[in-house]
């Protein structure tokens, strides 16, 4: 059997669950300077899921807070506005898209795309480029492969054994079974998701970044290069992809230089894990 | 046995009560909320979390012997060539040595 085209990969969206609604807010809230806490905490009280799902992130062992959480706007005090806001996207995203298979595991997925989403942030606090949209972008980079996996597991693990095979990077093995790779199928997602256009480029280019023109790319692109290099998330097979020469030089990156941030990158990291379990 | 000691980077949720700060601690806004040599305490890790500090860097008794660290430089040498097998742009080549340094630093 032949795998399922990119033109109608579209089709297979519906079979994914949606994006959360607070999921979708927390992303527009993000992109507009007038969104204030309480709209956006009683959002989050919309969804019950969410809440109890932030107060355990909240009270678990990582945050050492000693008062009990138990409520949005407690945790918005004691944990600041950015971290209650990169908890519920990355819990709501992780619980909602848990496949789990021989060969594919959408928890490692997840796990990688925290370290990616942790390293573009830290890339554009450096650069003065906006961090939260460089967090969403790395979260969500790898959500093509999620896809293709709900279109033709059988495929995607066929692609990922000739990866392991063929030591090959995983977007050419998927390319020779599919046609096409993750990032052309989260094009495809992103889109039906309606994500803002600069998500869905960073989702599209973050493997080649050239001729986007457009930060966001860049920083994912550099984000996850810099999630492999650090190792961060045990990945099997780990190899640094190639590293676009143009996007370090957009945002005028010096890596000795920010080889400073690298211990704490891996501290954070490490606290998300914790936080979500994963 | 000697009395060394090793740098580490750790979230404030992992330092042990007892641990030496190596460098001062910076709030989110820039002003210095613990100075360097501070002893920590438990009441301390919970004003880190509450002003959010991501890391800390302290100095902790170091047991290794010669021979342990050499080992663990060898495998650190071979798991950074792993890692970045296979041919790159110069600036991938940057990162790798970036990565390099920082691991044979962090070890010492």
């Amino acid at each position: 059997m032949t795998a399922p085209a990119l033109d109608r990969l579209v089709g297979y969206a519906d079979a994914l669950p949606s994006l959360p609604e607070v999921v979708t807010y927390l992303v527009r809230a993000l992109r507009d300077e007038n969104a204030d806490l309480e709209t956006l905490t009683q959002h989050i009280n919309s969804d019950p899921a969410i809440v109890a799902r932030l107060l355990a992130a909240a009270n678990s062992a990582s945050t050492g807070v000693s008062k009990r959480v138990q409520s949005v706007g407690q945790a918005f005090m004691l944990l600041g506005a950015d971290r209650v806001v990169n908890i519920i996207l990355a819990s709501s995203l992780i619980y909602r898209y848990d496949e789990r298979a021989s060969g594919f595991s959408a928890p490692l997925l997840w796990r990688h795309s925290i370290g990616v989403a942790i390293c573009a942030r830290a890339l554009a606090e450096q650069a003065g480029i906006n961090p939260e949209l460089a967090f969403i972008g790395g979260l969500l980079h790898d959500i093509g492969r999620l896809l293709m996996y709900t279109a033709s597991p059988g495929h995607v693990l066929k692609a990922l054994d000739r990866r392991q095979h063929d030591d090959i990077p995983l977007i050419a093995a998927e390319r020779a079974v599919f046609g096409y790779d993750h990032c052309d199928a989260g094009r495809v997602l992103a889109s039906a998701w309606k994500l803002s256009p600069d998500i869905v480029d960073a989702i599209a280019a973050h493997h080649e970044p050239d001729g986007y023109g457009n930060e966001i790319c860049d920083l994912v692109h550099i984000g996850e290069c810099l999630c492999h290099a650090l190792d961060l998330g045990e990945l099997q097979n780990n190899r640094v992809p190639d590293l676009s020469e143009l996007a370090c030089a957009h945002l005028g990156l010096s890596w000795p230089k920010f080889a400073s941030r690298f211990a704490e990158i891996e501290a954070r990291f490490d606290d998300f894990r914790l936080a979500l379990g994963l | 046995m000697t009395n060394k000691q090793r740098i580490m980077c750790l979230a404030p949720a992992r330092a042990a009560p007892g641990m030496v700060l190596d460098k001062p601690v910076y709030d989110r806004e820039g002003a210095v909320l613990l100075t360097a040599e501070t002893v920590l305490d438990p009441a301390m890790f919970e004003q880190m979390i509450r002003r959010g500090v991501k890391a800390i860097l302290v100095r902790v008794p170091d047991n290794r012997d010669e021979e342990t660290i050499a080992r663990e430089l060898v495998d650190i040498r071979a798991r950074i060539e792993t890692i970045f097998r296979g041919p790159g742009s110069a600036a991938r080549s940057e990162l790798r040595d970036a990565v390099l340094d920082y691991r044979i630093e962090s070890s010492r």
